[in-house]
């Protein structure tokens, strides 16, 4: 009688699996404990009871365990746990599998950030203003879009990307770490001043002093064990009535945006574009929510393979839904759940993808917490395209591949977009033509 | 855990029923272990005045550091009415109505129940199916016999009509432990789980577990009755769907 309750229970397995990189930050460990043991066992006994390849794609997971177990000797403390599990798991060789710090506790974490509004691409060894926020200290500083960073107190951008270099990352790979690096460098520690140099698109170089301010940006709430994030959320409406939106998580607490946005383009707009540029991921079930407002029946994401089994992300038509063009922005910095819904669009035809091929790291994944109190992000399977493409490793590859080019970023244009719009145009074209 | 008071009341009456001994034959067969395991829950005849359940109860998910309500409702042989209110997504519900089901859910919104969700959830609905197991499954035959959490175990190996395996794990005195099966837990998406069954109690006379733990690829969750209503009037309104979104 009583197993009627089961799949109730069971059908909430869809809404822990994250796509998203979680951040690492290596602050706050105490002494060593017991618990380094525990920590060390819960990793390799979840890997190994959990992983959807038994057969580990030919890595002998046991001998990794005989080949790392006796390195707890020489652990002294939480830092060192961090980098000897996160050694471990890099055995895998595959995205997800992540030890991250406590302190990514929004109590612990945030007020230690700092938020300068500057976001930075990375190109061609050089870092390029691609956006600075309203009202925030770049503003205020003078910074503007298409200014190319030339040192951070006065370390050279070639010096602070050295270490990089050399690692053996393939280049997408590295140019992606990068760029995260450097962007976290520039948003600095909550009021305590920055010199930066930079060129200007004219004129000589120009120094500027940043303040970051504590980071301001709203905070999401957490959701099981992923994090809260910091979110931003940018929508539009530009010229012939095509909506634009742009946002980095996805979060439940932006649903409602996305949603309002969508539906306002079901309501007067000709074309709309999702921009999933180094949007980091989220709840994969996000992606199903999205679809869902853009399709006129009953369509398929992609499906997550399990050690036992499968779950299969679909998106249903809503009953109010936007049924004109879509075109979707993605780039080296778009993984995990944009990843997804990149290539479910894609393939289904729903949508035309603009841009560069995305990162590749696209696992599904949860989190638990271990004895030791940090977090381990664990992918509980793999992911296909419904045409049965690996994203992992490979990445969405655009239908037309819009590079950014330095020199029309520099003033200030930005040409993956405007391609999109173009396109969208063509599509009205076709409408009106056909009308 | 809190039951209603009516539930606590008939718990006494019929306490009784645990002094029954356990297995008396050296060598059970199947359809002994089934006919313990029906006895046990209150027998044939009590079972087939089951009609309607109503629980309420709390899901703790404590990997994910999760904690919430759930309310079900089911009007047997085919509706079922679920109901959570789960953290920082809000109120997800669902309703089997004889041959349709739907599901409104705060981030993806609504959509119809997938057939193989339909058909599991057709299969919970039915408050008498334990009585029907042979018509349940083509095949019900002994397996390997296993210690489950220092538990001795007679398994039971059931083969449905679609060639889908389930595996019982039943305790000494006859009540059911442990089972493995597959799982349709959303649109075309099977995976394999394991309950465990634990904390039996007597409630208006039908016996059954009131904490289960369910274990899947992810995630274990604890469910704890906290009250139940056996046979008591369900308002049909809740078992209403929607009109149909696409044609």
């Amino acid at each position: 009688m009583f197993k009627k309750i089961k799949l109730n229970v069971q059908k909430l397995i869809g809404v822990y699996l994250c796509s998203v990189l979680l951040p690492v930050s290596l602050f706050g460990y105490s002494s060593r404990s017991e618990a380094f043991e525990q920590s060390f066992d819960l990793v390799w006994n979840t890997v190994n009871e959990s992983h959807w390849d038994p057969s580990f794609a030919g890595l002998d997971w046991e001998q990794v365990r005989k080949d790392y177990r006796p390195r707890l000797r020489k652990v002294r403390d939480r830092g060192d746990l961090v980098q000897l599990l996160q050694a471990m798991l890099n055995e895998l060789a595959l995205s997800h599998f992540r030890i991250l710090s406590n302190s990514v506790d929004p109590i612990d974490r945030f007020p230690r950030g700092g938020y300068s509004g500057l976001s930075l691409k990375y190109m061609d060894k050089q870092a390029y203003v691609v956006r600075v926020a309203p009202e925030s200290p770049a503003e205020e500083a003078g910074i503007e879009v298409g200014w190319k960073l030339k040192s951070i107190h006065r370390k050279s951008v070639k010096r602070l990307i050295a270490p990089f270099l050399g690692s053996a990352l393939e280049e997408r790979r590295m140019n992606f770490h990068i760029e995260l690096y450097l962007n976290e460098l520039i948003q600095g520690g909550a009021a305590r001043k920055i010199r930066t140099d930079w060129y200007p698109p004219e004129g000589r170089a120009v120094k500027k002093y940043l303040v970051p301010a504590y980071d301001f940006r709203e905070l999401s709430d957490s959701v099981g064990m992923l994090p809260p994030q910091r979110i931003e959320y940018e929508e539009t409406v530009l010229k012939d009535d095509i909506h634009y939106m742009r946002f980095n998580f996805f979060v439940p607490d932006l649903m409602e945006p996305i949603r309002e946005t969508i539906l306002a383009a079901a309501d007067d707009g000709r074309g709309l574009v999702i921009d999933l540029r180094s949007n980091a991921g989220g709840l994969a079930i996000m992606a199903s929510a999205i679809t869902g407002l853009l399709v006129e029946e009953k369509t398929t994401l992609g499906k997550l393979v399990l050690r036992n089994g499968y779950i299969t992300y679909q998106g249903y038509p809503q009953r109010k839904r936007y049924k004109g063009p879509v075109a979707l922005l993605i780039d080296g910095g778009s993984v995990s759940t944009s990843e997804m819904l990149a290539a479910g669009l894609q393939e289904s035809g729903r949508a035309r993808v603009f841009g560069e091929t995305s990162l590749g790291e696209s696992l599904p994944s949860v989190a638990i917490r271990l004895p030791s109190g940090d977090l381990f992000q664990f992918a509980v399977g793999d992911y296909f395209t419904p045409r049965k493409f690996r994203i992992e490793k490979h990445g969405v590859v655009p239908d037309e591949r819009v590079s950014p080019d330095p020199e029309q970023i520099r003033a200030g244009r930005d040409i993956p977009l405007e391609r999109a719009v173009e396109w969208l145009r063509e599509q009205m074209g076709k409408v009106n033509d056909a009308a | 855990m809190q039951l209603s008071r009516s539930c606590l009341i008939v718990l006494v009456v019929v306490g009784h029923f645990l002094e029954i001994r356990l297995f008396a034959e050296s060598q059970p067969t199947v359809g002994s272990v089934i006919a313990r395991y029906i006895y046990l829950q209150g027998g044939e005849e009590k079972l087939s005045t089951l009609s309607t359940l109503k629980i309420e109860g709390e899901i703790t998910i404590e990997s994910q550091g999760l904690k919430f309500p759930v309310t079900q409702m089911i009007q047997s042989p085919d509706k079922s009415y679920t109901v959570q209110d789960f953290p920082s997504l809000g109120i997800i519900r669902e309703v089997l109505n004889g041959e349709a089901g739907w599901e409104w859910h705060p981030i993806t919104g609504e959509r119809p129940l997938d057939p193989g969700e339909i058909r599991d959830k057709l299969k919970e609905a039915d408050l008498q199916r334990d009585l029907k197991l042979f018509k349940y499954y083509k095949e019900i035959k002994f397996g390997q016999p296993e210690q489950i959490e220092g538990h001795e175990t007679i398994h039971l190996i059931l083969l449905d009509e679609e060639g889908r395996k389930e595996h019982w794990y039943f305790l000494e005195n006859g009540d059911l432990f442990q089972k493995i099966h597959t799982v349709s837990s959303g649109p075309e998406s099977e995976f394999e789980t394991t309950d465990r069954y634990y904390d039996f109690e007597t409630i208006d006379g039908f016996r059954f577990p009131t904490r289960v733990h369910f274990i899947n690829p992810v995630y274990l969750a604890e469910f704890r009755i906290t009250d139940c209503e056996i046979n008591v009037p369900i308002d049909p309104e809740v078992f209403g769907l929607p009109e149909p979104i696409l044609e």
